[in-house]
Formats: C-alpha cells, sequence, structure tokens
C-alpha cells in the first residue's frame, strides 16, 4: 500500500505562532521538568558522595561550591521553582480557575517573575546563613 | 461514543491513561508541599562539612522526608518524561527504546539514592 501516514498535512507546529506568555510558560514548564529530570543526578552524586566517605564529599563538595557548580545550582534552583510554580498554576487550572484570556496571560507572567525573585532570595538567604 | 462502563474506567480512546493523569497530579501536590522544607534543607546543607550533613540527614524528621520526596520525584520524573517522548516520538521502535531508557535511568537514579540515603541515615553511629 501507499504511504499513506506519512504525507498526510500536519496541524501547524510551534514555528507558526506568536509566542504568547501562556505558551511560553507551558514550554518553560516542559524544559524546566527535563532539566530537574536529569539535575536528579547531581543530588544522586552529592548524597553518594556523603555516604561513601570524607575525601570524596570534599571532593564533590569543592565542585559544588565553584563557580561553575554554583551557577549550574542556581539554574536547578530556578528550574525547581519555576517548575512547582507552574504545577500550581497547572493544577488550578486543572479545575477550571484561572482560565480566562486576561488572568491566564497575568499569571503566566507573573510565575516568570515570582520564580525569578524566589529564586534569588533563596540565594540571598543561602549566602547569609553561611 | 463512550459507553458508561468505559466513562467510569476512565477508559479513552487509548485503553489507559487516567490513572496516569490523576497520579501524577496527587504527586505534585505531595511534592509541592515538600518542595519548600527541600529547598530550606539544600540551602542549610550546602557547603556544610560531612558531618553535618550526615547529622542532618539521619535525624527523623529530616530523613523519612528527604526519602519520600526524592521516591515521588522519581515517579514524578518518570512519568513527566515518558509524556515528553510520547509527545514527540512517533517511531513506534523509537518510543519504546526510550521509554525503556527512561525507565532504566529512574532506576539507576533511584536505587543510588535510596542506598545513599539508607547509607547515610542507618550508619552505625560512633
Amino acid at each position: 500500500m501507499a504511504n499513506v501516514t506519512n504525507n498526510r498535512p500536519l496541524s501547524p507546529h510551534l514555528q507558526i505562532y506568536k509566542p504568547i506568555p501562556t505558551m511560553v510558560m507551558s514550554i518553560l514548564h516542559r524544559i524546566t521538568g527535563g532539566a530537574l529530570y536529569f539535575g536528579t543526578i547531581l543530588v544522586a552524586w552529592w548524597l553518594i558522595a556523603a555516604a561513601s566517605g570524607p575525601d570524596y564529599f570534599e571532593f564533590v563538595n569543592g565542585i559544588f561550591g565553584s563557580w561553575i557548580g554554583r551557577l549550574i545550582l542556581l539554574g536547578y534552583t530556578w528550574a525547581l521553582v519555576h517548575h512547582m510554580l507552574g504545577g500550581l498554576r497547572h493544577f488550578m487550572m486543572d479545575f477550571g480557575y484561572g482560565l480566562e484570556k486576561e488572568l491566564s496571560t497575568r499569571l503566566a507572567k507573573l510565575q516568570v517573575v515570582a520564580s525569578v525573585v524566589l529564586t534569588v532570595l533563596i540565594w540571598i538567604v543561602a549566602f547569609v546563613v553561611r | 461514543m463512550r459507553t458508561p462502563l468505559a466513562r467510569v474506567l476512565g477508559l479513552g480512546s487509548a485503553r489507559s491513561g487516567t490513572e496516569d493523569f490523576f497520579a501524577d497530579r496527587v504527586r505534585a501536590v505531595v511534592l509541592t508541599l515538600l518542595t519548600p522544607y527541600m529547598i530550606g534543607l539544600g540551602v542549610y546543607l550546602f557547603g556544610r562539612p560531612r558531618a553535618v550533613v550526615m547529622d542532618t540527614l539521619s535525624r527523623i524528621w529530616v530523613a523519612p522526608a528527604v526519602m519520600v520526596f526524592v521516591i515521588i520525584s522519581l515517579l514524578h520524573m518518570r512519568l513527566g518524561m515518558q509524556v515528553i517522548i510520547e509527545d514527540y516520538i512517533h517511531h513506534k521502535g523509537w518510543k519504546l527504546t526510550l521509554i525503556f531508557a527512561n525507565w532504566a535511568f529512574t532506576i539507576a537514579a533511584g536505587s543510588a539514592l535510596i542506598f545513599a540515603l539508607l547509607m547515610i541515615a542507618l550508619r552505625p553511629v560512633a
């Protein structure tokens, strides 16, 4: 039989739409989720290091404490906070609230502001309690 | 057309998935409740000496919460990644391979995480 399924016209995909806040937040939710997925390796590595002994723990702590390590952890913090706030927004929408055009757009914008502010606050606290 | 039975069983055209949808949200709620605590813990432990880390992660108000957070995180991330795979990978062989790899990654990361946490929490007191 001829190839029927492969040549069917596809519905328009991302590149055809103008990015709007709710759409960007939806995409970021996926990206941060994917980042957190692989970020689990960092948590596992650090815990294994703690379990294995003082020398290896010092080594791993040194890497995490370096500027590149801190940069990655800063990104990890933001991904976690942003994904959590996105989850709350999605949870609300799952129950049918906040779906109106203006409100949903405002909440999407608020999410990115809140995630950045919270991430900065977390890191300020982290430096203060040092 | 959906029969009343299919409606009760939550069956759509894929025959399954409603349980996943529901479980994903239940887990997400638990994770959301635990995340602020875990961030606080991370902030407190970051850069601390090993003795402090080991002692803190052995405490009764810390160790079980971390374990629950880790296990539910693993389930949540496996399901999330499977949804991403199912959304973008349409070739059946690749899809199955990646779904398998996703399970393998979750089990590998999970066994490392859980084993490390148990070692830390249950180590003999010196």
